[in-house]
């Protein structure tokens, strides 16, 4: 098994521990690399809700 | 668990290390993981800002410039002068939704439909300054800041709500002295002192109610919001909460409180650290509980009005395994490719994908531990309910868990995960239950699983033909019950659940299912004689309005009665194939203009299924 599971689906850059100072001095590219992930993978939905209850129990 | 960081500046990475990573998808919520998480949701949220802030910048608008660079430089103040408190602010499910959705909006990857990206750009926008300005007043750190009015209200998430009676923007300052928000016109001081008794209010400022409880040294201590309009997107909203409500919310959370850490102390220990936010779903009018959480509001739930403080404990520790998946996903990706197919999840009555399946597996796999320890505790009924709900749970939830296991979408990491839950839940199944307990059970499952069939599942017209000749002319058209098209899935209408909420109220609450029993206006004479278990009087009524007309709810009745006695083949048929059963009689119906004998059907059918070891579904189907 790899070292780490994020080795497993691939890098994952998360900036961790940086404040909002040091992420204004973040360069364009690194911000929206890093950003990408978060935002549009597959099976990510746009909404991402998860409900049970009512109708959809 | 420790968090992995490599060292080199802008590479540097936080992860899930391998042994924390199988825990989780075994179930356990082991000490470190919601820390971990937390840790990359605010990295999340802050990028958000930040990504926000240069967006804006570009647009030339020198106004919507001002708010957001204001906003985030007095956030940025408090994170130095007081990171905890920044950090708090910025964890919030109301921050995260509403970067979330700004940013889709300038982005333009989203629909109208997410809260704050349908309004006037700079009062959307101007919601920053509103959670900077609470950051602030927490911080008590000097600031000032434009906020935007909605309808004459500021609601600073959780601080409080000022009522200006007024339009456009406020001002929200704090110099030496208190925070002051004005209109103008009207201007309030915020009380910011934490021992304010809850009904010390005035007309203009209500500050945000809280529910707390302590048990055996692990306190919880969760705002509620009504009104934000970043988490309406949840569900319809409460709008207030009454005294006399917030008691009934404290009342069950103190109760379900000491549930959680008496018996599941390590669960207890990770929701007190990752829930912020309660929100108070209004109930639903057929009375059934809703509950509700976001991959983009990480430390909210969002909850109808608990009915005890048992369903209480069972619905956080099922949303709060939603909020943990969730922000797993932000730190690994679990799905590998779109995946357009649609699977059977046990406990919902609609066709699912496989993220919201693999969501729900993993939320299940947290209820369904739940139970198998709360069968240890409490006196005997309280025992025999939690015996129920673990059976009812177990199998289908580890059949979930393995169709989820052999799905090609998955990434690596994802197959991991999945892997892992199913053999944590495998090992489960094997534990002893009462039968009493397994019979209720397994009603449950049987009724939810033909009445989704049913539903949703429509059997070729080819199969269902050459059946009906064979039946009508009594040769043998032997069925390719392999062709792996002969069945599909459409998420078409779905058949009333009247039948399974009494199944529900039967061993949950005996005095609600006798009241409910004769007011259930969607249950006939047939349904009654079978909820109170007289079987034969069932049966008759059912073959008599299946003689009488299509009705695919009858057919659910007598299949529950049927299960309760049939031979593996008829019970294969039954569980497995009822939409094939249901669209040969309509068949049937069509060709002749009689209606054929189900029972009759059902020994007819039920060996020539048997004869096919192949399944006829097709892979997911289950």
């Amino acid at each position: 098994m790899a070292e780490s599971a994020s080795d497993l689906a691939g890098s994952l850059t998360a900036l961790p521990g940086m404040s909002l100072e040091e992420l204004a001095r973040v360069d364009d590219a690194v911000l929206e690399e890093v950003l990408a992930p978060f935002l549009k993978a597959p099976g990510k939905s746009e909404d991402r809700l998860w409900s049970q209850g009512g109708c959809g129990r | 668990m420790r968090p992995v960081e490599t060292e080199k500046p802008h590479q540097r990475r936080i992860a899930l290390d391998t042994r924390g990573f199988v825990r989780l998808a075994q179930g356990e919520l082991a000490s470190g993981i919601v820390e971990m998480l937390q840790a990359v949701q605010l990295v999340k949220n802050q990028l958000f800002l930040e990504a926000i802030r240069r967006m804006v910048d570009t647009r030339g608008d020198e106004d919507a410039s001002a708010i957001i660079n204001e906003a985030i430089r007095t956030l940025t103040e408090v994170q130095v002068r007081r990171p905890d408190v920044a950090a708090e602010f910025l964890l919030l499910p109301q921050l995260s939704s509403w970067a979330m959705g700004f940013l889709s909006r300038l982005r333009g990857s989203l629909g109208t439909e997410w809260p704050g990206t349908s309004g006037p750009f700079s009062s959307d926008l101007g919601y920053i300054g509103v959670i900077a300005a609470a950051a602030a007043m927490r911080a008590r750190h000097p600031f000032e800041l434009r906020v935007p009015l909605h309808d004459g209200v500021v609601s600073f998430p959780a601080v409080g709500t000022a009522r200006l009676d007024a339009s456009g923007w406020a001002r929200a300052y704090l110099d030496d002295r208190e925070p002051v928000v004005t209109s103008g016109s009207c201007t309030i001081t915020v009380p910011l002192d934490p021992d304010q008794p809850p009904g010390d209010t005035n007309r203009r400022w209500s500050p945000v109610r809280r529910l707390s409880a302590y048990e055996d040294g692990i306190a919880i201590d969760v705002g509620i919001e009504v009104l934000d309009p970043f988490v309406k997107h949840f569900g319809p909203l409460v709008g207030s909460l009454a005294v006399n409500q917030h008691s009934l919310w404290q009342g069950c959370l103190s109760k379900a409180w000491q549930v959680l850490v008496r018996n599941h102390r390590q669960t207890a220990r990770a929701i007190a650290r990752g829930l912020t936010t309660i929100v108070p779903l209004a109930e639903p009018p057929d009375g059934r509980p809703i509950s509700a959480t976001s991959g983009w509001a990480w430390g909210a739930i969002a909850l109808s009005t608990p009915s005890d403080p048992l369903s209480l404990a069972e619905t956080l520790v099922h949303e709060f395994y939603h909020l943990i998946l969730g922000a797993v996903e932000d730190t690994v990706a679990l799905i590998a490719e779109d995946d357009k197919r649609l699977y059977y999840a046990p406990w919902r009555d609609d066709p699912r994908m496989l993220p919201e399946l693999l969501q729900g597996c993993f939320a299940h796999l947290g209820v369904t531990g739940f139970w198998r320890r709360q069968r240890n505790f409490g006196p005997l009924r309280a025992r025999q309910r939690s015996n129920i709900e673990f059976a009812r749970r177990v199998t289908s939830t580890f059949e979930t868990a393995q169709t989820i296991a052999t799905a090609t979408a998955l990434s690596e990491s994802g197959r991991i995960f999945a892997v892992r839950m199913r053999d944590r839940l495998a090992q489960w199944q094997h534990e002893p239950v009462p039968k009493r307990a397994q019979l209720i059970g397994a009603e449950l499952t049987m009724e939810h699983r033909v009445r989704w069939r049913l539903s949703h599942v429509h059997p070729d017209s080819h199969l269902v033909d050459r059946l009906a000749r064979s039946w009508l002319d009594g040769t043998e058209h032997p069925p390719d019950l392999r062709d792996p098209v002969a069945i599909t899935v459409r998420p078409s209408y779905q058949l009333p659940a009247a039948r399974a909420r009494l199944l529900e109220l039967r061993y949950r609450d005996q005095t609600q299912f006798r009241r409910s029993l004769y007011q259930e206006t969607a249950l006939d004479e047939a349904d009654i004689a079978l909820l109170r278990r007289d079987y034969a009087t069932a049966r008759s009524l059912y073959l008599c309005r299946l003689k009488s007309a299509e009705n695919r709810d009858a057919w659910i009745g007598l299949i529950l009665i049927r299960c309760r006695t049939a031979p593996p083949a008829t019970l294969r048929l039954l569980l497995d194939h009822p939409e094939i059963l249901v669209a040969l009689e309509r068949r049937l119906y069509a060709l002749t203009g009689v209606t054929a004998d189900p029972e009759a059907l059902i020994e007819w059918l039920a060996p020539r299924l048997a004869a096919h070891p192949s399944r006829p579904l097709a892979d997911p189907l289950r």
